[in-house]
């Protein structure tokens, strides 16, 4: 009985193979969207922690010191003063390499006779014990990944030519390490290692270390730790490696919980079609499960099977969706690890690694959604009475009743959504908890509002066009609930459309203006160091004496980007040397007068940025206690500026007080104003004469573009997903409009047989689509100005803490509104064109 | 021979279908002559072809070989195009189930036809109304076809099927949907309006009742047509 | 003198103690010592060779000799604690230049001296052995020895004069819960080993060494075992040699005694054991009487016999345990047994090195006393 049962859904399922379809590409996509995101954030740290574990194998702890990294006579002082053990100097720097212009390895330098307790990548991987001579007692030994050595086409004998400030060096590749996991080897691509004389030898950084990693066993890690943190000076950190990581992660959390928002939006999204293809099914079937339920078949039967097919949907679907998933993941890769390595730190080995516990989330997150999606339609089903299965027109009427309790629910949805966004402190999941609301909210007052605009329309459009004109919005009114569901679908994704373009567009005005403030000087000089360079600050105050000396040059600023650490962490901190003009750059959240910006530059003072300010919660008059080589000293805050070019935040100092502390490590960017009236382009030409080979000149504009690129490139990948989540809408919305062309077949054909041509069928059903379209479009639009309003004043600010104005671009509503129409027509084209191809008498025929 | 002699003329009319891979006959080269304002009653069994056959007259199916003349035009060699306008203008359907298009009042599914000819005047209204009034539906003017009877809709469906004056009228199994009182009521209305007005009527049926009113009587049979009079 | 072949294989251990690092062998696995034999033969060019007996100068000869390939200042020593509760101890540190020329740099790491070291402590009544190592470079002064006085140091573990002499002497080691501080003071003279200090090894040219010793050092300070400190006295024995050639290839391993008697008369002896199973001509020792001169020994003088045999568990190697050592010329009967059977050092180089009771007779007087045993190649 019951195979015949199921026999009687599925001949039914597969007759419809459209449908089908479209579901099983619903689940697939949301699901494949999901995971992609998952596991392309998720790879992307996991390859960062991967090449970090690789690097430094078992060490629990690392000493860190400022940007200047350490002395090396530390080193010294724990191992003999103290005898501490287990620690691994390491100096490392990014090397651009002569084989391959685009790509910078991270060479590390290690001391090859350090504990083996440490067996790091390098330890494990490595094959003889002569390498590790030659490491230490040749110069320029160096030794390469396996993997990377093949990618540049080099082996054992060859050369790697690297540059530094010191100029071209060629290392002579005296092994290939070959870790012993596909994990480790991954890890260790882009990387060179040399001994830690090769490195200093190269770089000219005689002298310093980058950190120290050491090992402090679980058991009594308490004495080993307080007593090594004792014996470091007051601007070296020891921190664990674990604590570093989680505020890596951290760190992009914020980034992260965006981008997943935009997964679930697509799986949301997902989810519409996938009840509406079981609505469909289960709508089409009402005489099927009518007559069933005549010869005895039970609810709970009916119910099984229906759940069945929806199971057996979302397991295919999920399947498909988790393999696409993963192809989608590996796409995603690349754009995402290269936000995350812009915005945060540095990545240098990519692998997609997938855990069983994403599969499983987004398994359980497929199989959930579809079933949550056939919930309602299931309850339809078992609104059939064995009697008599109800007609399309009662179950229309019933749902008409049905859309003033959801009108009432969306109601209190957008209710709660107000309530929670307002409420949601600093929480960005709960700010984003309070868009997905608003928007669900608005998408269940989208049948009401639906049935108003269709009576409206009929009113209008039967006065002009007739009956033929009344035809349209009274099909969209008479199956409210099938329209109702695709229009809200479409008008989901076009408003999170327009709400994202109007948050990136505000959020790009802003950071435009404030390019145009903050980039005061005609042009500035960057000193970065790529290339690490000996006697850096002499070199670079000599090269500032230079400029200053020009003709042309009224005064020159400067700037210093570095680290300090404040309470065990890393803080990046910019010392400044300003000059009037210079200063007109910084726009503070309060006044900020010239009182202020004397002892800015006489007293032990900083000024933050406003994400500085928002992550750790200070503001203008508290005082932040920075380590330092003399001990804790307190930096009293005088107030906030805005900055757009991070979200972690940094503190600026002068760099008189920077002196103070903290060694001279030169200038990474000197701004040139000139005397007013000369020729920018003679002085920029000038200036190129005087600057080293390998520093950059840019002139302001250069840099606004510059940025503006970065600041573009950044939200690729935000753009990218949003049409994905705006594709998926749309197969939603085709899916819908198709089924519900499709299921009024037999309708068309008497329109047909009445006299109607093809092609004012295909008028019919265009306009029809049309209108659901522009239906869902004029609602998208009040709504998308609302999701940017959240967007804009709450998530973004909870999650970079960076205030944007509102810009309200009308080109974004047009661009939308256009978007549902277009979209709309489009998926109403294949059933149009195929009613025109259908004999009115197998149109008549038809179920 | 000239098909201007008559009304309808069906010359050769092969028509198959294809059914799981095979092909099935429907009919083979059929011959019928019809004179204009005769009522024709197609007797058969289910499945016999009766529908495909009023199909193919309405054109809105097409046959395999063979030609359709109606009033002298080959409906066979029409574009979709012109078939629909010529059905447009001089056919009118009445179908076993009704065949209402449910979103559409009353009195607007009886105005579509008119109104895909040209811009619904005053006149057409009334026209409607009448025709309405005639069939004891002018209560029922505003009313959404599913809150109707069966016979009540089967009535709008013969008014629907008349209104714009076709030259032909096909009903295919008009009363089958119907008790029998209802259904006599509504043949009898049908047989009224459509020989007052002077139309050509075909009736697809299996009711014997309705062979007293017929002029010609066919039977579909292995293929083919076979008068059987009365 | 003992350590001529060791000394030549720990070369070898220098390497391989860097290999180990990167190798995926587990942290106290050690390696097969045939893997290693062969290289460092091949590749001495460069390095000073030991040719012929020099006079020593000190306290500069107490210091580094970077031109020679391998080097060490070797500790060990039998201590009690007044309860009579017995400890054995060995501090032992290695120099080996990786490189035959000094290497030029600004770099303060570059450099070509490597340095590792040995500490074991035996703790005879808990029937315990603690044996680490450790490795470093010389940069930074992170390991070293000094040429101007007696100094030298690996990380916090460290040899010291105290006067800026060679005596008192303070050895200093700690690992985890094990460490000793002890104050040396010699007993005896200086005693030069072969010929003048020169002890060859084999026929070949340069297959010698330097080396002396201080046969007998009054000991005393502390042990300290999981934190417990024992205050301990007792004697010690320093060994000093450095050398750039090889071991032959048909030497298997040796067995190596340092013996303090109770008639304060000291006894070294080494026997190289060949492959085919003999005794290579090149053993020898030295006897140290309580007054007169130091008389080396020949190898036909001394019969060793093994009256008993140990197989450690953790290598399942056999050991012999328990010698008869006679020197009939000497009037010498000695029964040789270790304080513990297990005083196998399974590190980057794996032997059994451990401290051994004395009982027998000497010119008719009955003997005891304490001393240490080295075996290599089992």
């Amino acid at each position: 009985m019951n195979t015949i049962l199921n026999r009687a859904g599925r001949n039914f399922l597969l007759r419809h193979p459209w449908q089908l379809a479209l579901a099983l590409l619903g689940i697939t996509l949301g699901v494949a969207v999901v995971i992609a995101i998952d596991l392309a954030l998720d790879s992307a740290l996991q390859s960062f922690k991967q090449a970090e574990r690789t690097v430094s194998g078992n060490a629990t702890h690392r000493i860190i010191g400022g940007e200047g990294g350490l002395n090396e006579a530390l080193y010294r002082k724990l191992r003999v003063e103290h005898g501490m053990r287990n620690l691994a100097p390491v100096l490392q720097t990014y090397l651009p390499i002569r084989q391959n212009p685009e790509l910078k390895l991270r060479a590390i330098g290690i001391d090859p006779f350090t504990e083996n307790a440490f067996r790091s990548g390098w330890q494990s991987g490595q094959n003889g014990a002569q390498a590790a001579i030659r490491l230490v007692t040749e110069a320029n030994s160096a030794m390469l990944g396996r993997q990377t050595a093949e990618a540049l086409g080099l082996t054992i004998g060859d050369e790697l030519i690297v540059t530094t400030g010191t100029g071209d060096h060629r290392l002579h590749i005296v092994d290939l390490i070959t870790p012993g996991s596909a994990a480790a080897t991954e890890a260790l691509r882009n990387i060179v290692i040399a001994d830690i004389s090769t490195l200093q030898e190269i770089t000219g950084w005689f002298g310093k270390l980058s950190y120290i990693d050491t090992i402090i066993p679980e058991t009594d890690p308490r004495t080993t730790r307080t007593r090594l943190a004792d014996l470091l000076p007051g601007d070296v950190s020891l921190i664990s490696i674990e604590t570093q990581f989680e505020s890596m992660q951290q760190m992009t959390e914020a980034f992260s919980i965006n981008l997943s928002a935009m997964g679930l939006l697509s799986l949301l999204v997902g989810m519409f079609l996938i009840y509406n293809t079981m609505t469909f099914l289960v709508l089409q079937r009402r005489g099927l499960i009518g007559n069933l339920r005549l010869i005895g078949v039970t609810r709970r039967q009916i119910g099984r099977m229906i759940v069945t097919e929806a199971l057996l949907l979302a397991v295919i679907g999920t399947a498909l969706g988790t393999g696409l998933g993963l192809l989608l993941g590996q796409l995603m890769l690349q754009p995402i690890s290269a936000t995350v390595d812009t915005l945060y730190f540095k990545i240098d080995a990519l692998s997609l690694s997938v855990s069983p516990l994403q599969i499983g989330k987004a398994v359980l997150l497929g199989i959930g959604a579809t079933i949550l999606a056939v919930i309602p339609p299931l309850r339809e089903a078992n609104r059939f009475s064995p009697k008599h299965a109800l007609t399309r027109s009662q179950l229309e009427s019933g749902t008409r009743r049905l859309t003033r309790s959801i009108l009432l629910l969306g109601l209190l949805l957008i209710a709660v959504g107000f309530a929670v966004g307002f409420m949601s402190e600093t929480s960005i999941q709960l700010g984003l908890a309070s868009v997905f609301l608003l928007l669900f909210g608005f998408a269940l007052l989208t049948p009401s509002v639906t049935l108003s605009v269709m009576s409206a329309v009929e009113t209008l459009s039967g006065r002009q066009f007739g009956i033929l004109g009344k035809l349209p919005p009274r099909m969209i009114g008479a199956e409210i609930s099938r329209t109702g569901v695709a229009i809200a679908a479409l008008m989901i994704a076009v408003a999170a459309t327009i709400g994202m373009n109007l948050m990136i567009d505000s959020f790009r005005v802003t950071v435009e203006q404030w390019l145009n403030t903050t980039l005061q000087a005609d042009i500035y000089v960057s000193l970065a160091g790529d290339k690490p360079a000996r006697d850096k600050a002499a070199k670079d105050s000599q090269l500032k004496a230079a400029i200053t000396e020009l003709a042309e040059v009224e005064e020159v600023s400067t700037v210093l980007h570095t680290q300090v650490a404040a309470g065990g962490m890393p803080v990046k901190v910019s010392a400044f040397e300003l000059t009037e003009a210079s200063k007109n750059g910084f726009v503070f959240k309060q006044a900020f007068d010239a009182e202020l910006w004397r002892a800015f530059e006489e007293q032990q003072t900083v000024i933050v940025t406003e994400p500085y300010a928002y992550h750790n919660k200070v503001k203008a008059g508290d005082t932040i206690a920075l380590q330092t080589a003399e001990g804790l000293q307190d930096f009293k805050i005088l107030g906030i500026y805005y900055d757009y070019s991070g979200d972690r935040g940094r503190l600026a100092m002068s760099r008189t007080q920077y002196l103070h502390y903290w060694p001279d490590l030169g200038y990474t960017g000197i701004g040139v104003y000139s005397i007013a009236g000369s020729d920018l382009n003679a002085l920029e030409s000038r200036l190129r004469d005087r600057l080293p080979q390998g520093l950059e000149l840019k002139s302001n504009r250069a840099i606004f573009d510059a940025s503006m690129q970065v600041f573009d490139e950044t939200f690729l990948i935000t753009e990218t997903l949003r049409w994905l989540a705006a594709g998926i809408a749309f197969v939603g919305v085709f899916g819908a409009l198709m089924a519900l062309q499709f299921e009024r077949t037999r309708q068309l054909g008497i329109l047909r047989a009445i006299g109607m041509t093809p092609g004012q069928l295909t008028g019919l059903i265009c306009t029809e689509t049309g209108l659901m379209g522009l239906t869902a479009g004029l609602i998208a639009i009040p709504v998308g100005l609302l999701v940017a309003y959240v967007l804009i004043y709450i998530v973004y600010l909870r999650s970079f803490g960076w205030t944007m104005a509102f810009h309200l671009n009308s080109a974004v509503l047009i661009q939308g509104l256009l978007l549902a129409i277009f979209a709309a027509l489009l998926a109403g084209i294949l059933p149009a064109y195929r009613m025109a191809r259908t004999q009115p008498a197998d149109a008549l025929r038809a179920e | 021979m000239t098909p201007a002699n008559n009304f309808i003329e069906l010359d050769g009319l092969t028509k198959n279908y294809r059914e799981s891979g095979r092909s099935v006959t429907i009919f083979e080269n059929l011959q019928l002559s019809v004179k204009r304002g005769e009522l024709l009653v197609l007797l058969g069994r289910s499945g016999s072809g009766k529908s495909t056959l009023l199909n193919l007259l309405g054109g809105i199916d097409r046959p395999d070989s063979g030609h359709i003349f109606i009033n002298g035009i080959d409906l066979t060699t029409l574009s979709e195009h012109r078939r629909t306008l010529f059905r447009r203008h001089h056919i009118g359907f009445v179908f076993q189930s009704y065949q209402l298009i449910p979103t559409l009042t009353v009195l607007e599914n009886l105005l579509l036809p008119l109104e895909l000819i040209r811009r619904i005047r005053l006149e057409d209204r009334d026209k409607a109304a009448a025709l309405l009034n005639e069939l004891e539906l002018t209560s029922r003017l505003d009313t959404y076809p599913d809150r109707l009877s069966g016979g009540e809709q089967q009535r709008v469906s013969i008014a629907r099927a008349l209104i714009h004056d076709p030259l032909l009228v096909l009903a295919d199994e008009p009363t089958g949907n119907l008790d029998l009182q209802t259904g006599q009521q509504v043949m009898s209305l049908l047989d009224k309006l459509v020989r007052q007005s002077g139309k050509t009527l075909i009736l697809a049926t299996h009711s014997r009742e309705v062979m007293g009113i017929a002029d010609h009587i066919f039977t579909i049979r292995d293929h083919a047509l076979i008068e059987t009079g009365d | 003198m003992k350590k001529i072949v060791l000394f030549l294989t720990f070369c070898l251990i220098g390497l391989m103690a860097a290999w180990m690092h990167f190798s995926p062998v587990g942290e106290n696995q050690a390696f097969e010592e045939s893997s290693f034999s062969s290289p460092l033969t091949a590749d001495s060019e460069g390095f000073a060779k030991v040719l012929e007996p020099r006079p020593f100068r000190f306290p500069e000869d107490h210091g580094a000799h970077n031109d020679y390939r391998s080097e060490w200042w070797y500790f060990t020593g039998n201590l009690g604690a007044p309860n009579g509760r017995r400890f054995g101890y060995q501090l032992t540190f290695f120099r080996f230049a990786l490189a035959p020329d000094v290497i030029e740099s600004e770099s303060a790491w570059r450099g070509r001296q490597l340095y590792m070291a040995h500490f074991t402590v035996t703790d005879v009544e808990k029937q315990q052995f603690h044996s680490t190592e450790r490795f470093s470079r010389t940069a930074l002064n992170l390991a070293g020895a000094r040429n101007n006085r007696f100094q030298i140091w690996l990380h916090d573990w460290s040899a010291v004069s105290m006067n800026g002499d060679v005596f008192p002497m303070r050895l200093k080691a700690e690992h985890q819960d094990i460490a000793i501080d002890l104050l040396l003071n010699t007993q005896k003279p200086m005693v030069l080993q072969g010929d003048r200090g020169f002890s060859r090894k084999s026929d070949t040219l340069g297959n010698a060494s330097y080396y002396y010793s201080y046969t007998r050092l009054e000991t005393e300070g502390s042990i300290s075992i999981d934190g417990q400190d024992f205050p301990v006295s007792g004697n010690s024995w320093m060994d000093r040699e450095w050398s750039t050639s090889a071991l032959s290839d048909d030497q298997a391993g040796w067995d190596w005694f340092s013996l303090q008697l109770s008639d304060d008369t000291e006894l070294m002896v080494y026997q190289l054991r060949l492959k085919d199973g003999g005794i290579d001509p090149h053993s020898s020792g030295t006897l140290v009487p309580a007054r007169s001169d130091p008389v080396a020994l020949q190898v036909d003088e001394v019969n060793i016999e093994v009256l008993d045999e140990w197989t450690s568990p953790h290598s399942k190697r056999t050991y012999p345990s328990l010698w008869r050592l006679t020197i009939p010329k000497q009037q010498l009967q000695l029964d040789v047994e270790p304080l513990l059977n297990n005083q196998e050092l399974n590190l980057a180089f794996r032997y059994w090195e451990g401290a051994a009771r004395v009982t027998g007779t000497h010119r008719g007087q009955s003997v005891t006393g304490f001393g240490y045993v080295e075996l290599t190649g089992y």
